[in-house]
This record gives C-alpha cells, sequence and structure tokens, in this order.
C-alpha cells in the first residue's frame, strides 16, 4: 500500500471507531489492534503496547494514542490525519445531538440502549486488556509487574503513575 | 436557562473563546486515567460555568454518546456558550497543544524507542499500564454484578474481539440488538 494509501485506509477505518466507541476509546482498542497490527502489520505487538503506555502517562487525552499510531505510519500527516479521524464524526454527533438531551434523555429506549450497550463495552474493556497484557507481557518480570499494578491500584487509591515509574526504573536496569 | 442564579455566565465574543480554549487546554493537559475529575474542578468548581446538577447531566449525555468523552464535552459545552466557535475553540484546547506533545513524543519514540535502555523502560511501563486497564475494567464491573443475564453479553464481546479477533462491527451487530432487548424487557418489567 502507498503512504497515501494507507492514510486513507488509517483514517476511514479510525472515523468508524469513532462511532463505536461507546464509553470511549479503551473499547476499540481490541478493534484497532486488529486492524494496524495484525491486518496491516504497521506496528508490532511491542510498539502498540508501547503507544498504549506514552498514551496513559504522557500528559494530553488518552485518545491521542490514535496520533502515535497515524505517526508510525505515514509521519505527521499519518498523525494528524489518525487525530481528525477519531476526534470528527463522534465530535459532530456530540454537536448535533447536545442540544437535543432533554428530550430523549429519560425516554424508555434511551436508557433501554444505555443498559443493553454496557455489558457489551464492559467486555470489551476486558478484551482490551487482554490484547495488551498478550502484547506486553512477554517474560515473567513483566507479567508481575502487570500482576502487581492490578493488585496495587484495585486494593489503593495510589496514583498509577507512581507504578508507571517504578515499572520504568526495572526496565532501565535491564529486568523487562 | 434557569441555573444562572448559581453558576456565572461565560464572557462574551473573543474574550468567551479564548476562555473557552484555555480551559479545554488545561482540562485536559492535567490528571491521569481521565479528565473528567479535573473537567469538574475547572468548569464547576473554579469557573462556575456550570451547577453540579448541569455537570452531571452534561457527563451522562457525553458517556451515553460514541467518541472521547472530554472531546464530546467541549463540543457540547462549547455550543452552549458560543454556538459552532464555541465548539470549535473549546475542542482545539482540548487537542492542540496535546497533539503536539504527541507528535513530539512519537518523533523521539522513532528516533530512541528501539535503544537499550528506553526501550527496556518502555516495556515496563507498558507491562504496567497493560495492568492499569485491567483494574479499570475490574471497577467497571461492580454495577453489573446484579445482572448475571447481560454478563452473558460481556463474555461474548470478550470472546469475539480478544480471542476470536472478529471485526467490531460484525461483534456489535451480532450482539447489541438482543442485548438491547434484553434491557428493555428487563425494564418493561420493573414498571
Amino acid at each position: 500500500m502507498t503512504q497515501f494509501g494507507a492514510v486513507g485506509a488509517l483514517s476511514v477505518q479510525f472515523a468508524l471507531l469513532s462511532l463505536l466507541s461507546f464509553g470511549g476509546v479503551n473499547v476499540v482498542l481490541p478493534e484497532a489492534h486488529r486492524f494496524v497490527v495484525e491486518t496491516n502489520h504497521w506496528l508490532s505487538d511491542q510498539e502498540f503496547a508501547d503507544f498504549f503506555a506514552i498514551a496513559q502517562a504522557a500528559p494530553g487525552p488518552n485518545f491521542l494514542m490514535f496520533a502515535l499510531i497515524g505517526w508510525q505510519v505515514a509521519g505527521l500527516v499519518g498523525a494528524m490525519a489518525a487525530a481528525l479521524a477519531i476526534i470528527v464524526p463522534a465530535g459532530t454527533l456530540a454537536f448535533a445531538v447536545g442540544g437535543l438531551w432533554q428530550r430523549f434523555r429519560d425516554a424508555p429506549w434511551r436508557r433501554a440502549v444505555q443498559w443493553g450497550l454496557a455489558p457489551i463495552t464492559l467486555g470489551l474493556v476486558y478484551a482490551s486488556g487482554f490484547v495488551l497484557c498478550r502484547a506486553a507481557d512477554h517474560n515473567g518480570v513483566t507479567f508481575a509487574i502487570t500482576a502487581i499494578t492490578v493488585i496495587v491500584t484495585l486494593a489503593s487509591d495510589l496514583n498509577p503513575l507512581w507504578l508507571f515509574l517504578a515499572a520504568g526504573v526495572l526496565g532501565a536496569m535491564g529486568l523487562t | 436557562m434557569s441555573d444562572q442564579t448559581a453558576s456565572s455566565a461565560p464572557r462574551r465574543g473573543v474574550d468567551g473563546l479564548v476562555d473557552l480554549f484555555l480551559a479545554f487546554m488545561q482540562i485536559s493537559l492535567s490528571g491521569f486515567g481521565g479528565a473528567i475529575n479535573w473537567a469538574h474542578r475547572a468548569l464547576v468548581e473554579k469557573r462556575r460555568w456550570m451547577t453540579d446538577e448541569d455537570f452531571t447531566e452534561t457527563l451522562s449525555l457525553c458517556q451515553f454518546l460514541p467518541g472521547p468523552n472530554i472531546v464530546n464535552f467541549a463540543m457540547c459545552l462549547g455550543q452552549r456558550q458560543h454556538g459552532l466557535a464555541g465548539s470549535l475553540a473549546a475542542l482545539a484546547g482540548v487537542v492542540a497543544v496535546p497533539l503536539l506533545i504527541f507528535i513530539a513524543l512519537g518523533a523521539l519514540y522513532t528516533r530512541f524507542g528501539q535503544i537499550g535502555m528506553i526501550h527496556g523502560v518502555l516495556s515496563g511501563i507498558s507491562a504496567a499500564a497493560a495492568g492499569f486497564i485491567v483494574t479499570v475494567a475490574l471497577r467497571l464491573s461492580r454495577p453489573h454484578r446484579q445482572r448475571p443475564l447481560s454478563a452473558v453479553f460481556g463474555a461474548a464481546a470478550f470472546l469475539g474481539m480478544g480471542v476470536l479477533k472478529l471485526p467490531l462491527l460484525s461483534v456489535l451487530a451480532v450482539l447489541a440488538p438482543p442485548s438491547i432487548a434484553l434491557a428493555w424487557w428487563m425494564q418493561a418489567r420493573q414498571r
């Protein structure tokens, strides 16, 4: 695929994800992984996991992980196109529907849609966790880091950035 | 709007657009793991643009709609204050500076990402970040404990995307209609 073709395909796919990301972008990570890692081989598993980590740790919203993917595929143009693709469709919908919320907020169909989608989106967040663990945990130490992070963040309100820092130090020591 | 007494009116014209841009830039850049707590602090407590109730209300709309919550929030509040120009100013606040930061990080990654120590650091952090999203999923599960039937749909979504790697569109097309129908039916039974 030419670089132009890649940017086009990426934009179309991310625009679709924008409209399917009920509950935020964590829900569409498995689909993004399928598309960019498995189907198109634009990123390796480790790069996908790295971009997720950078997006979590860096100042700025997590959905900009998609800009990092775009950067990897086609540089500056790719980053801009990916960011626009993930933002514009959902943003346009929010703009269009924002003023109507009062009218359908209490409608029975609205609640049925919300309650019907909720378990599915939750299953998709678990799938995100599964896909990222498989991408990031390639030995005993990384597996232990993941397990300890789950236990500590579940049991306390500790800012996860401290765990990221500790994990980064272990990595700098060559243990990961 | 009737909530003018509890919240203070935004400034008019270009000043108002600049305010929106700056407020959303601050929200977007601060905070970890979801900007929503910071949004409440910036918009309700500090600037008093929204009442508590208003905020909760707008947030539930933004969570109902697809897309990044913070983008939806910027579009809705921007529109309410200054129409399309307001939405675009707020959206620019969310995206512009963080996107520059992310592009810089992308460039650094391309240059140094595979070098020994940096590679190790990222590999450690990505293992921790993968653990954090598992925690997010576990926390989100708590309200669902009372609904064993709907858990079947969650399990099917997990299997379809995580294990079988099916296309998301197909997974949603198969699972969403019966799951929504079930929710509708349970709701009707409660009434």
